[in-house]
């Protein structure tokens, strides 16, 4: 009786021949055919090994530890690429929903701007009231139904700390480190500067500062 | 100024980008720009130990570069500043490295070091230019070399005029009380320095909430600092948790100069009972003598937990830290201003003291006294 | 800096209690954090297994669940999220070592390359308990593209197609790596107890 190749034989234990014909004839075969059953069951038994195996971590891995490593800088990653994806993309604007107070305070900005023109207010000052209190109440109301705001680190802009200072912009950022962490000096101006001084073991006085500009 | 004359140091190649469809490798390109005119030239520029990251789906570029700058002019220099940007990373930020407390000697060499790391999507792949290039030098005359767009010029004077301060001061000591004296006085620095607080501190934009902690709004108290021009009239600032948002302050010129520049100093203080200099408040203005002129900024300051209990402010106190008169002249506090239990315990040493102390450590007393006599 | 300012004394709902939107987005953080922690072993495992060292399968994990968590509508189908993550992460794996111009998944090997002898048998392993160690060196007498197909296959469950699909080969063509994976594989397992067999009589 003629053999299936190994390919064939190989091929059946894991269910992957292609033809249906084919896949008759060499299952006919092999229940018929001792030596070929023996050696499905040996490529059967030897791709479980091979799941067993995969399924253990590599030798001297520590895995709680790797694992949180990854999990961190999977966030991180998640979090830039959003930044980024928000800068390189056209953000539709955020259509406000106004609830019904922000009708109630358009009617009330209306009732002013009628007062005014009754009281004689100069019209540019009853428009400049309206107008304001249309901004504060419904950017207040906005803020209420948009889509949360986003995450408290994208609007930081720069950061210190005695081992780095840091610009940051649109999930970008640029930093100056220092060598020491040890007996530096940290310092921040409101005008959008951040500082780090230390002195080296030549004597030398550094100061890195990095720097924000308003776009 | 001339055309400048492109001085390319070095690139340091990286891998390749891992993410798919993106394979090219990128490479962080330094330029070193110093004008044809520049009063220091470069010596050497070596790289060490650069590297890139990928972190998730962004890529971490590490440079590491030590300059040697030498002194090209017959003049000595006092101070350096050295300007960073990488337009491809953070077009609207820049970087400085400035070198204060120096004196440099007609063709002696001084080394700078450049520790800069970029965050930048994994996606991009083109390499990443870094411009170096002078912003300004101080030479011993007070005289001002540079372009000046990070305000060098002043930062490097009144960086100056510090070092004289604190030189004169030690060695007013020494006279008068000897070594012992000033030994007592670099132990007294080095004490301060250890129980200072030191905080992490970001700055986010716009003056805008980002906790859920209420809000109050604070009144500044001040220190008066009786030899100042500027006399701080009131201010206040929002407060909630460990922020602090858009300080509002009015202040008076008492002086008979016009003033064009200052900066207050912000201390908070704790709930805890802990006191910290927050940052300074600048403004760039014309006020004539006698005027008074508000300052506002928009602005949030906020300071990460750092272990421990999260900060919570309390209350806040403002003082007068600079002062430059239209003329260019500068005031700064004086070493009995400093002296003020309030300032003692929040400011850092100037460039020049911590310069000294660091002497005092690692050489000894005679060391110190021998570089006071130097000048 | 000159934004405007946010007046904001009287205000009060942007602080306090979270609002529904922001709850909803605590919720899809969580099921982010649990979609990572039930699967990061198993993609770091596979990936590991694809290009062969620690280093580069942690870098290509994080990608692999960068690019899937960043369509989070997946998530709503915990399954079909699970699967999606599966694919990106072989496909990641073997772009990687396509882009490194380690391997051509197309080409196929021949069987017929003498294999060389295990450094050593199962016993003297299992003495040295290293029985996993002489596993893995099983694997490593494949070459890369069997050891992909073989893995895609036998331990991801993928079906032969989809095999194919990833590989950016051909069904045949991939069939005859999983054919060539199991039957090397085997064969080693055999040369292996044979020597075993030699040595202890």
């Amino acid at each position: 009786m003629k053999h299936p190749s190994e390919s064939q034989l190989a091929l059946f234990a894991g269910g992957d021949l292609a033809g249906g014909w084919e896949r008759w004839g060499v299952g006919r075969h092999v229940s018929r055919c001792a030596a070929c059953q023996n050696e499905v069951s040996l490529l059967r038994a030897a791709s479980a090994e091979v799941r067993a195996l995969t399924a253990e971590l590599p030798k001297d891995v520590n895995w709680n530890r790797l694992a949180a490593e990854m999990t961190g800088n999977i966030r991180v990653g998640l979090a830039a690429g959003e930044a980024i994806a928000r800068f390189d993309k056209p953000v539709a604007p955020h259509r406000l929903r106004l609830g019904w107070n922000a009708a109630l305070v358009l009617g009330c900005a209306t009732v002013v701007f009628v007062a005014a023109f009754w009281m004689s207010l100069p019209q540019p000052q009853a428009e400049h009231l309206m107008t304001a209190l249309k901004r504060i109440r419904t950017e207040r109301i906005g803020r209420l139904v948009q889509r949360p705001a986003a995450a408290p680190d994208d609007a930081v802009v720069l950061e210190a700390s005695a081992s780095s200072i840091q610009v940051k912009e649109n999930g970008r950022a640029m930093s100056l480190m220092n060598p020491h962490s040890d007996g530096v000096t940290v310092s921040v101006s409101m005008r959008g500067s951040a500082g780090v001084r230390y002195v080296d073991d030549t004597g030398q006085v550094t100061t890195n500062k990095v720097y924000y500009a308003e776009q | 100024m001339p055309s400048s004359k492109r001085l390319t140091g070095f690139a340091a190649a990286l891998a390749a980008a891992l993410m798919g469809g993106s394979t090219a490798r990128a490479a962080v390109l330094l330029n070193i720009d110093l004008p044809k005119d520049s009063p220091v030239a470069l010596l050497s520029a070596e790289h060490g130990d650069s590297s890139e990251t990928a972190r998730g789906g962004a890529m971490l570029l590490d440079l590491h570069a030590a300059l040697s700058l030498r002194n090209s002019t017959q003049r000595r220099i006092h101070g350096v500043t050295l300007l960073i940007t990488a337009q491809d990373v953070t077009p609207g930020g820049r970087g400085s490295v400035t070198i204060t407390s120096l004196d440099v000697g007609p063709g002696e060499a001084f080394p700078v070091r450049i520790d800069l790391r970029l965050l930048r999507p994994l996606q991009a792949s083109n390499n990443v230019p870094v411009q170096v290039g002078l912003d300004g030098v101080l030479f011993d005359d007070l005289s001002f070399y540079g372009l000046d767009k990070l305000g060098s010029r002043r930062n490097l004077t009144l960086s100056e005029f510090e070092a004289r301060r604190d030189r004169k001061y030690f060695k007013s000591l020494l006279a008068e009380g000897g070594p012992q004296r000033l030994q007592q006085e670099m132990i007294e620095s080095m004490a301060h320095s250890a129980d200072r607080p030191s905080l992490d501190v970001q700055m986010v934009r716009g003056g805008r909430a980002t906790n859920f902690e209420p809000e109050k709004q604070v009144q500044f108290a001040f220190l008066r600092l009786p030899d100042s021009p500027i006399e701080p009239m009131e201010g206040m600032a929002r407060i909630a948790g460990n922020e602090a948002r858009a300080p509002r302050l009015e202040v008076k010129n008492r002086s008979d100069r016009p003033i064009r520049y200052l900066e207050l100093g912000w201390i908070l203080h704790d709930r805890g009972g802990q006191e910290f200099l927050a940052g300074s408040v600048p403004a760039e203005l014309s006020l004539a003598p006698g005027q008074k002129s508000p300052i506002l900024e928009n602005t949030t300051l906020k300071f990460p937990q750092h272990g421990g209990q999260p900060l919570a402010i309390e209350s806040m106190t403002g003082f007068v830290s600079s002062v430059e008169f239209a003329d260019g002249s500068v005031w700064i506090p004086s070493r009995a201003d400093l002296g003020m239990p309030e300032l003692q315990r929040v400011m850092a040493p100037s460039d020049e003291e911590q310069r000294l102390v660091q002497i005092y450590r690692k050489k000894g007393l005679k060391a110190l006294i021998a570089e006071l006599n130097r000048f | 800096m000159t934004l405007a300012v946010h007046t904001l004394e009287g205000l009060m709902s942007d602080r306090g209690v979270p609002s529904e939107t922001q709850a909803s987005v605590l919720a899809a953080q969580e099921l982010q954090n649990r979609f990572i922690s039930d699967n990061l072993r198993r993609i770091f495992l596979l990936i590991y297994r694809i290009v062969g060292n620690v280093a580069d399968a942690q870098d290509l994990t994080q990608e692999a669940f960068i690019k899937a968590l960043q369509r989070q509508d997946q998530l709503k189908d915990v399954e079909k999220a699970t699967h999606w993550l599966s694919r990106i992460a072989s496909n990641t794996a073997i772009d990687f070592l396509r882009r490194n111009g380690r391997v051509n998944f197309c080409e196929i090997d021949s069987l017929i390359e003498p294999l060389s002898e295990p450094s050593e048998s199962p016993e003297e392993a299992v003495l040295r308990s290293e029985h996993r160690a002489y596993l893995e060196e099983g694997l490593t007498v494949l070459t890369e593209r069997e050891r992909t197909a073989l893995l895609l296959r036998d331990v991801e469950g993928l079906p032969a197609d989809e095999v194919a699909q990833q590989m950016s080969c051909s069904k045949a063509t991939v069939r005859s790596h999983i054919a060539n994976a199991r039957i090397k594989f085997r064969r080693y397992v055999e040369r292996s107890r044979r020597t075993a067999g030699r040595k202890q009589s």
